[in-house]
């Protein structure tokens, strides 16, 4: 793959050291995030007002909220897909905002994986060259590429599909797809964008259990957004946001 | 045409002047006991450098059109000739197996969708340079290519950025780029516009045109008649059949009226 620049990002806003508290056990912290959109000359809008979260190593949160409180904002600025006004991500008790772009590419690629709302899978590419991609831009050996995209098409239950390409699968089944490809660089973190709002409620519920038993089988840390109470409650905790703020920690486990 | 019916395709003679050539094709669907005839006996041929447009409503058919010529589904009968050589040789894409069908959509076929369809999580440069990873090339063939074409549709200062930080006609810019990457006989568009304002629009298609200037064939299907009228032929699909075709070759600002 070719070398990163090394410039920053246009955008990109360095944080002032500050006396942040950091949790040894945190898989993700985020520290007064704030994020503001310059809609027009003097309009803007705060989509992010001020977010300080703390997820442990192997937690499974969910993030519910109604359209536009700032969920995919969040989620966006944690996953390293867009940077903030202000505050600070800390992923691994690393600052995301202190990484070069090689950095943020290796991010991206290897500790975290994404799962999208509309799988976003390369129409022209068959299950297996899909899930096979971020191993391929992570320049792993041929080996490894070959072991994980089975491995985890296995997982998925799409072995004998992985032939087909997105056109020839089911939503369900190209959501599989997404989820091997977020697994198959072997994550510490994966990060889920309403996984299941194109699909009916019974392929949504075998999605978001197949993520609960990610969660648990191989204690992957999930951050999910979802705006459907069903499935928000299958995690362990639930962060409530509305106008880009967390105004309710509900812990389901009690 | 199921896979048993499906061997190697061979080679059959074409005009050296023809980039592609559709003969009889027809694509129908079964859902629950009814069949719809999705497409029914489409004729088209396309000279090299052409640009054509199909436009059509929602449900006639373009989708299915643009998936057969992309080699990303099979008719149930027709032929499907592409001119893969400079001698005018052709190859069927109907007889083609899966594994020569892949190496049409990755060489011979640059497929643009309504959606973009980036890979969220890669930047622009990687998204352009997607196809020729798959496609093993060395690393320094894809460096030279992928900047040349960042710079022909002018976005080399946003080549780190990712979709998110980009515009909805930079992301369909970029995705022009990864068609054009492996060199395609042919450019297949799926509503390339669907999702753009008017302004935006009328630069995607000025790319369009300076495309058909410097050589390249396009083929793109739209619901939007106005702006189809840039191509040089302009043909109506009606409920999977071509009703009509026009001559177009009209500029954007006369179809604005800028």
């Amino acid at each position: 793959m070719r070398k990163a620049k090394k410039s920053k990002q246009q955008g990109l806003v360095f944080q002032e050291p500050k006396d942040y508290e950091l949790d040894p056990n945190a898989m993700i912290q985020t520290f007064d995030l704030t994020k503001i959109y310059n809609i027009t000359e003097g309009i803007e809008i705060r989509a992010l007002n001020g977010v300080s979260i703390d997820i442990k190593k192997g937690e499974f949160v969910s993030v519910m909220g109604p359209s536009g409180s700032g969920k995919t904002t969040l989620l966006n600025m944690i996953g390293a897909l867009d940077n903030p006004t202000s505050g600070a991500v800390y992923i691994n008790r690393t600052n995301i905002a202190h990484m070069d772009d090689k950095q943020r590419t290796n991010l991206r690629l290897k500790e975290i994986g994404f799962i999208f709302q509309f799988y976003n899978l390369v129409p022209v590419l068959s299950a297996y060259e899909n899930v096979e991609l971020p191993m391929l831009f992570a320049a792993r050996t041929k080996q490894e590429i070959e072991k994980n995209v089975n491995k985890f098409l296995d997982l998925v239950g799409l072995s004998d599909k992985k032939d087909h390409l997105p056109s020839e699968l089911s939503g369900g089944e190209q959501q599989r797809v997404a989820i091997a490809r977020a697994l198959c660089n072997e994550p510490s973190i994966l990060i889920a964008d309403e996984p299941t709002g194109e699909l009916d409620t019974k392929m949504g519920m075998e999605i978001v259990k197949l993520l609960r038993e990610l969660n648990l089988e191989l204690n992957q840390t999930i951050l999910m957004v979802s705006h459907d109470p069903m499935v928000g409650a299958l995690a362990e905790r639930i962060l409530k946001m509305r106008d880009g703020k967390i105004i309710e920690t509900v812990d389901t486990k009690n | 045409m199921n896979k048993q019916q499906r061997s190697t395709a061979r080679a059959v003679r074409i005009d050296p002047n023809i980039v592609l050539e559709v003969h009889d094709l027809i694509k129908t669907y079964t859902v629950g006991n009814s069949t719809i005839t999705a497409l029914n006996n489409v004729n088209l041929t396309i000279k090299k450098g052409e640009f054509i447009a199909v436009v059509g409503p929602s449900g006639a058919g373009k989708t299915t059109l643009i998936n057969c010529l992309g080699a990303l589904d099979f008719p149930d009968s027709g032929k499907i000739i592409y001119n893969v050589d400079a001698k005018g040789m052709g190859l069927d894409v109907t007889q083609m197996t899966n594994k020569q069908h892949k190496k049409m959509r990755l060489r011979k076929i640059g497929l643009i969708f309504q959606f973009y369809n980036l890979f969220p999580i890669l930047t622009a440069y990687e998204n352009v340079e997607l196809p020729m990873v798959i496609d093993k090339k060395d690393s320094k063939v894809r460096e030279e290519k992928v900047k040349s074409l960042l710079k022909r549709i002018g976005l080399t200062e946003r080549m780190e950025h990712l979709p998110t930080q980009m515009s909805g006609g930079e992301q369909q810019r970029v995705t022009i780029a990864r068609a054009l990457v492996n060199e395609p006989l042919i450019i297949l568009a799926d509503e390339p516009t669907g999702e753009l304002d008017t302004e935006t629009t009328t630069n995607i298609m000025k790319i369009f045109l300076n495309l058909k200037k410097a050589g390249e064939s396009i083929l793109m299907v739209t619901h939007n008649v106005r702006i189809a009228e840039v191509a040089d032929r302009v043909i109506t699909l009606t409920d999977g059949e071509f009703t009509g075709e026009k001559t177009g070759g009209k500029s954007i600002e006369e179809i604005y009226k800028f």
